[in-house]
């Protein structure tokens, strides 16, 4: 039961990647590589994301601890879902992301969609006649939403015995 | 017996899933604090939802996550007494959560509800959610510790997925409160329930 288990959470897993291969990751798309290490399967479990105000200092006491930085991404934004960053630490064989994220504004969007719309009615003929009839026409539905703009950085830091 | 079985595929809905949260061991349960380690506790939550507009609603989630993360601090029995707080008025030991939910757009989701019902599962829909829990624990005002846990998940709703639904659903389909055992078991493992302790092994 529990290889099952495993075997389907990893199916899982290969399906993210597989669904999100089409989405953009800022998080990848702005990295800048420090140093290659050597390619080592990591599993999820093993990446830690850590959201912090304090980040220089973060990293330096990371630094301290025996972690090397691998590569770091800044960009501006919507909140970027963090585990896009867990995507990115496992493509480049980082086990530790530190994040700081400042809000520089906020946007507004609007949105407007076309939906369909059933139109009933009845009708009376000058003679006395009388039905009803159905018919299709379109409809707008508007709405809008904000949300906060971000500065974002984060560095990849990875254990020095992985470093090549 | 036919009718059962149609009932039950009905009720389990024509959509399939991928997930994305943090793991902790399959076997963790919280272990025993002693008193005299244990420490109260001050809590705060705060929110970006950009999926619920409402403020009403954004507000009664709020209050509803807040009562939930008070409920099983107290209950993991890693703390002497959890209280809420403005982050403003934090005691000495606070513990900070923010939430950013995300996924699918409005606008977008309005679309996939539209094509899925006016074609009747007939054209394949997708929407995904995103939702990070930040945890930031502070000491004497100083930020000690701070963690991320991660939740995606993405549904595929099509008719023709019935059949899959037993393979893509496995038993331990993650809830969304996953992340507050994640915590907990990080602040276990790091004796942050006695964040004097957790610094002086640091220093």
């Amino acid at each position: 039961m529990e290889d099952v288990n495993r075997e389907m959470k990893l199916r899982n897993l290969y399906l993210i990647f597989l669904l999100t291969g089409c989405q953009s990751n800022n998080f990848i798309d702005w990295y800048e590589a420090e140093l290659t290490l050597t390619p080592r399967v990591l599993t999820k479990t093993e990446v830690k994301v850590i959201e912090t105000l304090r980040y220089q200092e973060k990293i330096k006491s990371l630094t301290d601890q025996g972690y090397v930085i691998v590569g770091t991404s800044m960009f501006k934004g919507g909140w970027e879902p963090r585990y896009l960053a867990v995507e990115a630490a496992m493509q480049y064989g980082a086990t530790v992301v530190v994040i700081t994220s400042k809000t520089v504004g906020s946007v507004t969007q609007n949105y407007n969609v076309t939906v369909p719309r059933e139109n009933v009615g009845v009708y009376r003929g000058s003679n006395g006649s009388h039905g009803t009839f159905i018919g299709v026409s379109a409809q707008n539905v508007s709405g809008s939403y904000s949300f906060d703009l971000l500065e974002q950085k984060a560095t990849f830091l990875a254990k020095k015995d992985n470093e090549q | 017996m036919k009718k059962i079985c149609v009932i039950f595929l009905f009720l389990s809905g024509c959509a399939s899933h991928t997930y994305y949260y943090p793991n902790i061991p399959k076997d963790y349960a919280v272990s025993e604090v002693t008193e005299k380690e244990k420490s109260e506790v001050s809590i705060s939550v705060e929110a970006s939802l950009v999926n619920i507009q409402q403020y009403e609603l954004r507000e009664e989630w709020k209050k509803n996550t807040a009562r939930f993360l008070k409920e099983e601090l107290n209950k993991s029995g890693l703390f002497k007494r959890v209280r809420f707080a403005l982050p403003s008025e934090k005691s000495d030991f606070h513990i900070h959560f923010s939430f950013f939910e995300g996924g699918t757009s409005q606008e977008d989701r309005l679309n996939a509800a539209i094509i899925f019902g006016y074609t009747l599962g007939a054209i394949p829909v997708t929407v995904h959610n995103t939702s990070d829990v930040v945890m930031t624990i502070y000491y004497k005002g100083i930020e000690i510790y701070s963690l991320v846990a991660p939740h995606y998940n993405r549904i595929w709703i099509w008719t023709p997925l019935i059949v899959f639904l037993p393979i893509t659903i496995p038993l331990n389909w993650p809830d969304k409160t996953r992340y507050i055992r994640y915590f907990l078991w990080q602040i276990e493992q790091n004796k942050l329930y006695n964040p004097s302790y957790f610094i002086s092994q640091r220093q």
